[in-house]
């Protein structure tokens, strides 16, 4: 009660300082009480309200405009994914199965746990997380599988076939041995199917095929406007930095631990020199730079046509261990799929643990978070454009050129707000190690040409173009013409593939 | 943690005894109402007696109004029923007691104690949670049947694999964090099964057959969990008998089955039949009745 003035005046002078909440309102919504408040799926109803599932295995539904929950079912498996069929059928990726989780009679609540897919194995190691399910335009479904983590070992029962390509089963067991052998075993295995895959089960659940490997942890997927699917993965053993994948069937993305269940795959994954695994895989559509943009990439969502202004159809990735999501930009180069990162609300006003997304048809972006003792944070967030924030500017089109980048803005920009650009580029090592350092990080000489505010377009120009290179190309400073300033300053592009070549 | 929840049990078990009805002090009336869910010096589902004393051991007025119209104060946990049924004179009993009991006490600040461990999901009777269990599959099933009998059903296998008499599970050490470790049951298993009593294995062919997991489906809360197995679907409940003492199994195989179903009794839990096939709508039902 002492001293509210100053105080408020500094909140408003921060506030007053954050692009990102000058142009959108974030506010968190509270949860029902006695929830364990981790959210690991959302969606929306046809009727515009949400669905969720949370950490303990609850699903709420959430009518957004009277603000109230209801309790609709309970006790799933750790649900990391929610696909909203209808107002009173759900299908949850939970830990051991994809369900469908119905009101068959009607009385507001679930009486239905039914069994869509659960042909997949669990050796009950903690991170074998199972992620999705996404739709594409057929119907299908898609789910990802992680890897189990060398942070603790199998359990003695484990569903599905066992692989015997690796350590001998009776020492990947949990217990006093452990840690001797877990040096032995991978960073990350795959000894049970199809562990560090991305699965492709149809709409019945009746058929499905294993659909692209390569994967570590693939937290999130989804598809865009053009019907290219997108699945994220993490920093680690083999993964440089985290990555989002166009994904194709029968790609092999890269983490060699699910090469066992690759049909006629009989050799060791971590005997295979790294030149032939490297031959194998298919690149990265974008590379997100370790400790700057994203560490823990999440969900892949697709803002609807008309939501918040002119970034309406572009890609957003979610990001659990920064306060920031992702807008992704693809450029694909012939077949190659690349493309441009750029943050999206880095304000700590939206928090980390950015886990799930979905949009209502008011145009309001709604975050699902959670942590599971890592990184991130939980509850859930309600991102609008706000109604008197007028034209952002933001840059909504990169283009790679023969010798640079063309970028277009939302709005004019004069070309003497475009001195402080540089560029920089580097890249990451492929191996088994965990992580990497940047390689080969140079500041790369640019100039901006062709600013036009008619086509609101510029270009970099930069001759030492490079690829399987990620350039980043920093607009410290950058307004329109009206004084707008720039929301996402720094543009991550990954270019797998140069024009022309 | 253990003992705790040992005391936490006992604690139960004495709320849920019977008192005779003229025992009117107020430590007798503290059992009955208020034990179940308030421990002297740390919190459980409520707040302990030092942290309602400190608030309220002055204020008898607001006490009263208070036990009479609670409202929800602490996220993790449930709101207090109300207690005006209790009456005035009581709760000034009670009142008395809390301020009494509590004298010379410090709060116990407990760690690893589920703060969600009331919550109304994890309270509800019967409740169905899924959840990594000892000596079961990675998939398994958690059920507690009543507030004192619950089972394991694995959902790989599509059998039970065990019962148990007590308190239900203790998940804190799976949710707290990423899931790299089991729940715990609270209490004695009664009776483990080491092989479906349906005996699909008998079914003479080369490879094994592995039944597929359909799911389950709720009737008052509890499930009926479905599988199949060369082309037979079977349906399996456990339900509370009528005093809630023990378990009545139902099966429903469609498809005219051949085999007799095989069950086994355990020195702790007596089954009503060892071996039955089943009636000619495919149905079966025995009884598990704990052993006394």
């Amino acid at each position: 009660m002492m001293r509210p003035i100053p105080i408020l005046a500094l909140a408003s002078c921060l506030a007053s300082a954050d692009v990102w909440t000058d142009t959108f309102r974030i506010d968190r919504v509270a949860l029902p009480p006695g929830v364990d408040p981790q959210i690991g799926g959302i969606d929306t109803t046809p009727d515009g309200n949400l669905a969720m599932c949370f950490h303990r295995g609850e699903i709420f539904l959430y009518n957004p405009g009277a603000d109230t929950w209801k309790r609709f079912a309970e006790g799933l498996h750790e649900p990391l994914g929610l696909l909203a069929e209808s107002e009173s059928s759900f299908l949850v990726m939970q830990r051991p199965e994809l369900t469908r989780v119905a009101d068959t009679d009607g009385d507001g609540v679930a009486d239905l746990y039914e069994t869509v897919f659960d042909s997949f194995g669990m050796t009950g190691n903690y991170h074998e997380f199972a992620f999705g399910p996404t739709r594409d335009r057929e119907g299908n479904l898609y789910l990802s599988l992680g890897t189990a983590s060398n942070g603790a070992g199998i359990r003695k029962e484990v569903r599905g076939r066992w692989s015997e390509i690796g350590l001998a089963r009776e020492h990947m067991l949990n217990g006093p041995g452990w840690g001797k052998a877990r040096g032995r075993a991978g960073r990350m295995y795959a000894r049970v199917p199809y562990r560090g895959w991305v699965l492709k089960v149809s709409p019945d659940g009746r058929k499905w095929q294993p659909f692209a490997s390569g994967f570590r942890s693939p937290e999130g997927l989804g598809f865009d406007k053009d019907g290219r699917l997108y699945v994220t993965d993490n920093q680690g053993d083999w993964l440089g930095t985290s990555k989002v994948f166009h994904v194709r069937e029968g790609q092999f993305h890269g983490h060699p631990a699910s090469l066992v269940w690759k049909e006629g795959w009989t050799r060791e994954p971590l005997k295979v020199p790294v030149a032939e695994l490297d031959k194998m895989r298919s690149p990265a559509m974008g590379l997100l730079p370790h400790g700057e943009l994203a560490n823990s990439p999440t969900e892949p969502r697709m803002i609807p046509k008309g939501v918040f202004g002119p970034l309406g159809e572009q890609m957003l990735i979610g990001e659990m261990n920064q306060s920031n999501l992702v807008r992704f930009l693809p450029d694909p180069v012939g077949k190659v799929s690349q493309g441009a990162a750029i943050p999206f609300l880095r304000t700590g006003a939206l928090g980390r643990g950015n886990h799930r997304m979905t949009f209502t048809p008011d145009g309001s972006l709604w975050i699902a978070k959670t942590h599971l003792s890592w990184a991130g944070a939980n509850g859930l967030v309600r991102v609008r454009l706000k109604k008197d924030a007028g034209d952002f500017l933001a840059i909504d089109r990169v283009k790679l050129l023969d010798r640079g980048f063309s970028l277009g803005f939302t709005q004019p920009v004069e070309a003497g707000v475009l001195q402080g650009v540089k560029v920089r580029r580097h890249t990451y090592k492929y191996h088994q190690g965990y992580g990497s350092p940047k390689v080969d990080d140079k500041e790369v000489p640019c100039t901006v040409t062709k600013v036009s505010t008619t086509t609101r377009t510029c270009v970099v120009k930069v001759d030492d173009l490079r690829e399987g290179y990620l350039y980043t190309i920093s607009l410290p400073g950058v307004t329109s013409t009206k004084g707008n300033p720039l929301l996402g300053e720094k543009v991550y592009y990954t270019l797998a593939k140069k024009r022309g070549s | 943690m253990r003992s705790l929840l040992t005391l936490r049990s006992a604690i139960l078990a004495m709320a849920l005894s019977p008192f005779s009805l003229d025992a009117q002090d107020g430590k007798t009336l503290f059992a009955q109402h208020c034990a179940a869910c308030h421990l002297p010096d740390r919190q459980l589902v409520g707040p302990s007696l030092v942290e309602v004393s400190k608030l309220y051991s002055a204020k008898i007025d607001e006490f009263l109004s208070w036990c009479k119209k609670p409202v929800q104060k602490r996220k993790a946990v449930i709101q207090m029923p109300p207690m005006g049924h209790v009456g005035d004179a009581n709760l000034k009993l009670i009142h008395a007691h809390i301020v009494e009991a509590s004298k010379g006490l410090k709060e116990v600040r407990v760690k690893g104690l589920d703060p969600f461990y009331a919550s109304p999901s994890m309270r509800k009777r019967p409740q169905v949670q899924r959840i990594f269990m000892p000596e079961a599959g990675p998939a398994a099933i958690a059920v507690a049947v009543t507030d004192d009998l619950h089972y394991c059903w694995d959902a790989g296998e599509c059998r039970l694999r065990y019962i148990w008499q007590g308190d239900f599970i203790d998940g804190w050490a799976v949710w707290r964090a990423n899931g790299n470790s089991l729940a715990r049951i609270q209490g004695e298993v009664l009776l483990r099964e080491e092989q479906n009593p349906v005996p699909f294995m008998d079914l003479v062919d080369s490879a094994l057959p592995r039944p597929k997991f359909l799911g389950y489906s709720l009737v008052d809360g509890l499930p009926t969990f479905r599988w199949r197995v060369r082309g037979y679907e079977v349906a399996e409940t456990i339900r509370p008998t009528k005093d809630g003492k023990a378990l009545t199994r139902s099966f429903e195989v469609k498809g005219k089955f051949p085999f007799a179903l095989r069950f086994k009794s355990s020195d702790k839990m007596s089954v009503s039949t060892e071996s039955a096939g089943l009636d000619e709508n495919g149905h079966l039902t025995i009884t598990l009745t704990p052993r006394p």
